[in-house]
């Protein structure tokens, strides 16, 4: 019966192998073994089928039935011990240190203390009697098989983490470095300046290159406000106007963006007598925005 | 002239699909009056005059662009990026799965330019003399004679430069980088202009070899050259259909001079930077060199690349200083392939894009 079944599980697995599909194989596979351990666990062939005819037992003859013991009824008598005791010989002491001494008996290599040892040896042999005792022994049903479970279990987690790709390097420590270069612009807040004394001042002071940086950030300050744009420190002028882009907003805008870059980028030259023009397209620009949201 | 050079940039400046005083679809409702004194009173024209003039960079550059489209379907960005790195005299690794015309591209910007060019097929059994020189011996003048390679020329087009092995391509170390070739003692300089333009394919195809690290990073940029929209699909099938088989290359005739390439360099060299964008590019490319994504940063010389690459950008789009959005949109390409991403990262599906962008968004721009 195991025959047919074995030939059965590699005709399966054939035909599935042929049939080229990715799963098909294993699928083959599977059922075949499956066939193959229900005939390993089933009960003998007489269980299985009891209509199938038993063999009769094979009997001895009458004659040597008659001659064995039990038929018998005369009890036997065996002659009695009549040796001396057995004496226990002993090999001699000498030779049976010898013998012990041969390397060739030395089954277990005792893992005695190095003799006249150095710091470095003795430590390694402490280390190393440490982890024989954790790892067999009695110590090894007491503690060490926790030991042992625990490493398991983080060896699952590890490799669980690693599947879900969850990153803990910044909880262990590792972060990336920020390079440490001054940089006073990332501390300035746009919502936390007072713009109009800002300016006043730098007005005043014809740094009008300042005025028009100050100015340009008032804009974008409104502009945020009233979310037009979502202001971002990475986001550039050209992310700005792409969002104001098909609103009434983004032609001034881009003029605004414009003067700002040519000034601050560009770092043009500004005359006294040309900063009111620009002034007074900035508060325009302002203005026209107060207004609307009133 | 100069205000209307200002306004051709403002426009430039300006998103797709924005047209100009159009009512915004989301503005309050209550503006008609505002709408039309908007319209009615455009803001100020400002006092600002631009330091250099580009209308010759500007004619030249949209003449170069003129005779790529005659060929080229698309791929805008493309030639803008290469533009800026014959402006930036840097070398260029077009990088994309074979059918894109990453060499037709090469090939046709070499052919807009009057200078002498030469193209290297890279094979496995090239050896380094095949591509520098080699010093004969004559018989008469008993003496050895150096006979240039093809790579004296001034547009190189290196084509599948990854199917040579690394001996080869560390033949083009010395050349690309210091613009000289030294054999057998004397060094011979290479003309100017000096541009490589390679192609390669993904390394992930059979029979490549990646690039060295030393050599990718002599490239100005790495470009990737992708598939052309439905679009521009279907207006390439249509050039070939009605041409039968598409337009030749000979159409392209060059327009730009070895002399006149040198005076638009020149522009570009004096281009204005603030000193803070300065502080910007040392920031994003120092950020590269503490990710903790990254296995190796990008070195000084990416900065100097981006630097360089943002002027000949700023020139580009009518400029006579540089801006974040110049150094944001090239750092990309000037990085992708001087930076190597952690073995984790690589294994999670990271591109040194996503890097780049992730460290563009960790910096502050200078405001």
């Amino acid at each position: 019966m195991l025959l047919p079944r074995v030939l059965l599980t590699f005709l399966l697995f054939s035909i599935s192998f042929l049939r080229g599909m990715q799963f098909r194989p294993a699928l083959g596979l599977v059922l075949g073994l499956a066939l193959l351990a229900q005939a390993q666990a089933a009960p003998g062939p007489a269980a299985q089928s009891p209509l199938r005819p038993t063999k009769a037992p094979i009997v001895p003859p009458e004659a040597l039935r008659s001659d064995t013991l039990a038929n018998r009824n005369t009890p036997i008598s065996l002659p009695a011990d009549q040796q001396a005791p057995v004496a226990l010989r002993r090999p001699p002491e000498k030779r049976l240190q010898d013998l012990r001494g041969q390397r060739e008996f030395q089954y277990v290599k005792p893992n005695e203390e190095p003799k006249d040892p150095s710091m470095w040896s003795l430590l390694w042999w402490r280390l190393s009697e440490w982890f024989r005792k954790l790892l067999s022994g009695a110590d090894y049903e007491n503690r060490g098989r926790y030991v042992v479970y625990a490493l398991f279990g983080v060896a699952f987690l590890y490799v669980l983490a690693r599947l879900l790709r969850l990153d803990f390097t910044n909880v262990f420590g590792r972060r990336a470095r920020t390079v440490p270069l001054p940089y006073e612009s990332a501390i300035e807040d746009i919502h936390a300046v007072d713009f109009t004394a800002s300016l006043t001042e730098a007005e005043s002071a014809a740094n009008y290159r300042l005025a028009v940086r100050l100015g340009y950030l008032q804009v974008l300050r409104h502009l945020t406000e009233r979310h037009l744009i979502d202001w971002q420190p990475e986001k550039t002028n050209h992310h700005y106007l792409q969002e104001l882009a098909g609103t009434r907003w983004a032609p001034d805008f881009a003029t605004l963006t414009r003067q700002f870059e040519y000034v601050w980028y560009g770092e043009l030259p500004i005359a006294p007598g040309d900063y009111p023009a620009l002034r007074e397209s900035r508060q325009q620009f302002l203005h026209q925005l107060t207004r609307v949201a009133a | 002239m100069e205000n209307s050079s200002f306004s051709s940039d403002l426009d430039a400046s300006l998103p797709q699909g924005v047209p100009p005083h159009e009512p915004a679809a989301d503005a309050p409702t209550d503006t008609s009056s505002l709408a039309s004194a908007s319209a009615s009173q455009p803001l100020p024209l400002e006092p600002l005059k631009p330091r250099t003039d580009f209308s010759q960079l500007s004619a030249h550059t949209a003449a170069i662009r003129r005779e790529l489209a005659k060929v080229i379907v698309g791929q805008q960005d493309l030639a803008e990026l290469l533009l800026t790195a014959l402006l930036a005299d840097g070398h260029v690794l077009l990088e994309g799965v074979p059918g894109v015309a990453k060499t037709l591209t090469a090939k046709l910007l070499s052919r807009t330019l009057d200078v002498p060019f030469s193209r290297l097929q890279f094979t496995p059994d090239l050896m380094p003399s095949d591509v520098l020189g080699t010093s004969v011996f004559r018989p008469q003048r008993g003496e050895f004679e150096f006979r240039p390679g093809p790579i004296f020329a001034s547009i190189v087009l290196i084509d599948e430069i990854n199917r040579a092995p690394a001996k080869t391509q560390s033949a083009l170390f010395e050349v690309m980088e210091e613009r000289h070739v030294t054999q057998d003692g004397t060094t011979y300089p290479m003309p100017e202009p000096f541009l490589v333009l390679a192609t390669q394919n993904p390394v992930e195809q059979e029979g490549t070899y990646r690039l060295p690290e030393a050599q990718l990073d002599r490239f100005l940029f790495k470009l990737h050259v992708g598939y052309p929209t439905m679009e521009e699909e279907v207006r390439i099938l249509l050039g070939h259909h009605s041409g039968f088989g598409g337009v030749t290359a000979d159409v392209v005739q060059p327009v730009l001079t070895a002399a006149q390439l040198a005076d638009m360099r020149q522009l570009v060299r004096q281009q204005h930077v603030e000193p803070k964008l300065l502080e910007y590019i040392a920031r994003l490319v120092g950020q590269t060199r503490s990710h903790k994504g990254l296995y190796l940063g990008a070195s000084p010389r990416a900065s100097i690349a981006l630097l360089n690459g943002a002027k000949a950008l700023a020139a580009l789009r009518g400029r006579d200083f540089v801006t974040p959005e110049d150094i944001q949109y090239l750092a990309p390409a000037v990085l992708r392939h001087r930076i190597q991403l952690t073995p984790e990262r690589e294994m999670e599906g990271g591109t040194p894009d996503d890097i780049v962008k992730q460290i563009i968004q960790q910096i502050e721009v200078p405001r």
